[in-house]
């Protein structure tokens, strides 16, 4: 089972865990929830009663964190929150995501989804609030043997032989991307005059400015106001109207529909439209936008371009347009737009060596 | 204009080449099918065949997926041009060669090879084969320079930071 893959992209976000690589001599990308859950053992009341339907082969992704004696195993992967108890799967909200067990179980848990045994380049991407602190460290820690990695259908363990790791802050990895691959608005941000990418996270929101491709650190920052926050309120206020207890499940339907902003959840059987309560997250989202561009950005005069990227973009953009004007601009599935420019950066960097 | 069958790895498909506003329901869905590859292929095509010179579209969706289709179609134009450059550059060479030759000649010196080196066909532009097709790499200057200013960009983020909580 020898798969040798060149460059890998891998953005281990907050909300989400997204990866590209090439499949079959393609550029694929996937995505599972950042949703980490111990193992579960044969005791557990009604595991694998749940699933219905065809799961796909990264529904359930088993991945060993640790060595010896010290090792867990966990499960990832894109049913996680289906098929284990609600109180079994959590996210990790704080700083310390980067150094964590769940942190290393995802990327773990993306590695064996695509099934590498050898990646010579492997690019990870870091909010602005960990990046400075954490880059070196992942870097050192992700490069090398990845032992005890579990076949997705199961059967002998293998490894996978990572090279190189390079970190990129997110927002930047998400400016390469809209820049590098020519998108409609990159090929005027090639050019000249600023450039201000804001990257709406699950936890954090981190925004750029950039001097052609030069980021300018000092009107660069991020905060912990990231989307989690919003579908945070957007539930507390349909709770209390609804009389209701938020599921685990209940919570991601809510999110995936301020995501899409289609504003429309089944709540006991009925599908509901939660739009009045989304509109106070529109004003947040207008908040946030106005302290960032206080906080550092300091002026907008010089800024002729604003790209919005991440999970939140879709989310975000209409309340972006009432803010900036008619210079912002998206893609299409602006949650991939890091792990691109990731894989983007991999790939001019081994293009360059031949 | 009117309607033009056209074969695309193995799937035909009709589309309306005029994207007047009844055709567009229909040419993004026919668009929307192909993979980036194919559809970048079949708008060079069209494009080398005189059948399309502009694109127009309402739909903000589809103009995002044209117009990366139709940067690849200008790398693939751009590739055009710099192999005509340098077809001209070894016309060049072997018309040099030609006129040394002969001077040799007329001086009774021995005749050595001069043949130009053989050139290879553009990368990416075999049209007529689906497996051939893919998107041209940039010129190698582009590419350095691409691959610079992302290192640049790198360094240039190492000062990036900000505060683990606010």
């Amino acid at each position: 089972m020898e798969s040798r893959h060149k460059v890998v992209g891998i953005d281990v976000g907050f909300g989400f865990t997204k990866y590209m690589w090439l499949a079959a001599g393609e550029r694929a990308t996937d995505l599972f929830p950042s949703l980490v859950a111990p193992e579960p053992t044969s005791e557990l009341p009604g595991f694998d009663l749940v699933s219905t339907g065809p799961r796909s082969a990264t529904a359930k992704i088993t991945v060993i964190v640790g060595k010896g004696a010290k090792s867990r195993r966990f499960v990832v992967g894109k049913s996680v929150v289906n098929e284990l108890p609600t109180d079994h799967a959590h996210r990790t909200l704080n700083s310390h995501y980067a150094g964590s067990d769940d942190y290393s179980a995802l990327l773990r848990g993306a590695i064996t989804a695509i099934g590498a045994t050898q990646i010579d380049h492997l690019v990870l991407g870091l909010p602005l609030t960990t990046f400075a602190t954490k880059a070196a460290t992942l870097q050192e820690r992700f490069a090398g043997k990845h032992e005890h990695l579990v076949p997705l259908a199961g059967g002998t363990q293998y490894v996978c032989h990572v090279g190189k790791v390079t970190v990129l802050p997110q927002p930047v990895a998400a400016f390469l991307y809209h820049s590098a691959n020519n998108k409609p608005d990159g090929e005027a941000a090639n050019r000249s005059g600023l450039t201000l990418v804001i990257d709406i996270g699950y936890l954090t929101l981190d925004w750029v400015v950039t001097d052609g491709r030069q980021p300018i650190a000092s009107r660069s920052s991020a905060s912990n106001n990231g989307m989690s926050t919003i579908c945070d309120a957007v539930c507390k206020s349909l709770a209390a109207e609804l009389d209701l207890e938020f599921s685990f499940g209940l919570r991601k339907d809510v999110e995936q529909a301020i995501g899409r902003r289609t504003f429309t959840i089944a709540i006991r059987g009925k599908a509901t439209n939660f739009e009045k309560h989304a509109r106070p997250g529109e004003a947040m989202a207008e908040a946030n936008l106005d302290a960032l561009v206080k906080r550092s950005v300091t002026t907008l005069a010089d800024i002729s371009r604003v790209v919005i990227t991440g999970g939140g973009a879709q989310f975000y953009v209409p309340v972006a347009k009432k803010y900036f004007g008619d210079i912002v601009s998206t893609s299409a599935d602006a949650q991939y737009d890091i792990v691109r420019g990731l894989y983007t950066f991999g790939e001019l960097l081994q293009n360059r060596q031949g | 204009m009117g309607r033009r069958a056209l074969e695309v790895t193995g799937q035909r498909i009709d589309v309306q080449l005029q994207f007047d506003a009844d055709a567009q329901p229909e040419m993004h869905d026919a668009l929307r099918k192909l993979s980036p590859n194919n559809r970048t292929r079949l708008l060079y095509n069209l494009i080398a065949q005189g059948q399309v010179c502009s694109l127009a579209t309402t739909d903000h969706n589809m103009r995002d997926v044209l117009m990366q289709s139709m940067v690849e179609v200008s790398k693939s134009v751009r590739a055009v041009a710099n192999e005509a450059k340098a077809a001209s550059e070894e016309l060049e060479l072997l018309r040099r060669a030609v006129a040394e030759t002969d001077q040799e000649l007329q001086q009774g010196t021995p005749i050595t090879s001069k043949a130009p080196r053989k050139r290879q066909p553009p990368d990416g532009l075999d049209l007529k084969s689906d497996e051939s097709w893919s998107s041209p790499a940039p010129a190698a200057n582009d590419e350095e320079s691409a691959a610079d200013a992302a290192l640049r960009m790198l360094a240039g983020s190492s000062a990036l930071r900000a505060p683990e909580s606010d």
